[in-house]
């Protein structure tokens, strides 16, 4: 629930400061208040103190209350990762998180995680199970499940995670919240605990296209920010394009190359629909080098992931979790060739793929999660009623935008008869992140 | 065993196995069986993966 009072959203938020119909410290008193007591959906595992001082409230994010996935470093506080230990001291916020605070952002809590970010529900036995918001029974997607959790259940306007392999956008579209991918070295990883550097992507949630745009703009190096916003108020630049925005040229992948991930049939009628409204002459396309991309991005994953955990296998005092430690065993087991053939073959296959899939299209729309969002039963690996193929289903159209370094955008595009989400994933070629945030407001626009 | 054969009659599991737990020996990694399974596993399935040719490189034509 969104403290009463507040708006729903950043830009709404904002208005209201600046007409001087609300403070910023009330903002912020308001927003510290619903965070802090009782954590009703386990998603917060670090609530910071409310400062006594507060931002002017002409700076951009001023009285915008935001969380982050404990794996970003705090000034003063190391990231748990979900380890459940003791905090430890650190010696500065992570690089993406500083830049939000310099504009005014209030960092609220660090938010829960799947262990060291390896896991792509919210499964984790140091902490209690997320609660989904939208539904208890229905899985919490990760690793960055607080993150998403927190936004769903209006405790913060957005929140920063981390995406591997589509941590930031699996847990997205699980709780019906819009999460973004930008490309690949747009936002800082630095000062964030890593777990494959070549895939780490630092991602957004938010309720809204607009909101992810505006706490995209106040991440971004200000280098950066003008070069892909311009000198504009990124609320006004996305409304304004998303306002002029035609129907764009749209390509649409409903199959997957692993013959076990299929589609549940309402989940296709969703896409079509949702493609039949916001494109201009959609065409069906199959992604090239799928198999590979995804092999390649594994193979990346599970080597770096042993490199990032070399102390824990070599000695138990250093704690690694289930996940974790498989990632790390499997990587350290790799030759050493298949790794350095995927790593340097990505060059040339992101060229060809770009030349193939965005020939005829500027944005790609596949599914997020084909088979809907899955009951908590079916994903907790300690579950009787546990399936692989669920789990499977989660994350099988997210690694590949990893490898590729794409920019990706989760949005809700229906309801199925469970009342749970139905989500849509948009691609767009690397760079063109300002394209995708437009197309996303557009699309909000259009379904309503 | 035939001249150049490696792994003699093992199948390919139980050939990864063996490396498996060969090398976690050599570097000193405390593992389970079951966590050697698991990895051997996983190799096997990340070997056996389809490769399709290297996309046609886009350089100049002459």
């Amino acid at each position: 629930m969104i403290p009463a009072g507040l708006p729903s959203t950043i830009h709404a938020l904002r208005t209201l400061i600046l007409r001087k119909e609300i403070s910023v410290p009330e903002a912020i008193r308001l927003q510290h208040a619903a965070v802090g007591t009782p954590d009703r959906y386990h998603c917060v595992t670090h609530r910071f103190p409310l400062s006594t001082r507060f931002p002017d409230a002409a700076c951009p994010l001023s009285g915008v209350g935001v969380a982050h996935k404990d794996i970003f470093h705090m000034s003063g506080r190391a990231p748990d990762c979900g380890m459940g230990i003791p905090d430890r001291r650190s010696t500065r916020a992570a690089t993406v998180v500083r830049r939000g605070q310099n504009k005014g952002a209030t960092v609220l809590a660090a938010l829960t995680m799947a262990e060291h970010a390896s896991g792509v529900t919210g499964e984790n036995p140091n902490l209690p199970l997320p609660i989904n918001p939208i539904d208890p029974k229905a899985a919490v997607g990760g690793s960055s499940s607080g993150s998403a959790v927190a936004v769903a259940a209006g405790l913060c306007y957005g929140s920063l995670g981390t995406d591997t392999a589509g941590s930031v956008r699996i847990p997205a579209a699980t709780c019906g919240v819009i999460g973004f991918k930008p490309s690949r070295g747009a936002l800082s990883c630095a000062y964030v605990a890593p777990l494959s550097p070549s895939l780490d992507t630092v991602g957004i949630l938010a309720r809204d296209p607009i909101d992810a745009a505006i706490l995209f703009r106040n991440s971004l190096s200000d280098r950066v920010g003008r070069a892909v916003f311009g000198d504009q108020d990124p609320a006004i630049a996305i409304t304004a394009a998303a306002a002029i925005a035609k129907r764009g040229r749209v390509a649409v992948c409903m199959e997957h190359v692993n013959p076990k991930v299929a589609m549940r049939p309402d989940v296709r009628l969703a896409l079509e629909h949702f493609v039949s409204l916001t494109s201009d002459g959609s065409a069906e396309i199959r992604l090239p080098h799928l198999a590979r991309m995804i092999r390649n991005a594994e193979l990346i994953l599970n080597i770096e992931a042993s490199g990032t955990h070399l102390a824990a296998l070599a000695s138990s005092r250093y704690p690694i979790g289930k996940s974790a430690r498989m990632l790390a065993l499997t990587g350290a087991a790799i030759p050493g060739a298949w790794y350095v053939e995927a790593l340097g073959d990505r060059d040339e296959i992101a060229a060809s793929f770009v030349q193939i899939a965005f020939a005829n299209a500027e944005f790609i729309v596949t599914p997020a999660l084909p088979q809907g969002v899955p009951d908590w039963a079916a994903v907790h690996t300690e579950s009787r009623e546990f399936d692989a193929r669920s789990l499977l289903e989660l994350f099988s159209w997210m690694s590949f935008v990893n490898y590729l370094g794409l920019p990706s955008v989760v949005l809700p595009i229906g309801m199925d008869a469970f009342s749970r989400p139905i989500c849509a994933q948009v691609l767009a070629k690397p760079g063109c992140d300002f394209r995708l945030l437009v197309f996303a407001a557009y699309a909000r626009g259009v379904l309503g | 065993m035939a001249k150049g054969e490696v792994h003699g009659s093992l199948s390919d599991t139980e050939a990864a196995l063996h490396y498996v737990e060969w090398l976690f020996g050599a570097l000193d990694v405390l593992t389970s069986d079951a966590e050697c399974r698991v990895v051997a596993r996983a190799l096997i399935r990340l070997a056996a993966t389809p490769r399709e040719p290297r996309p046609v490189s886009r350089g100049v034509q002459p």
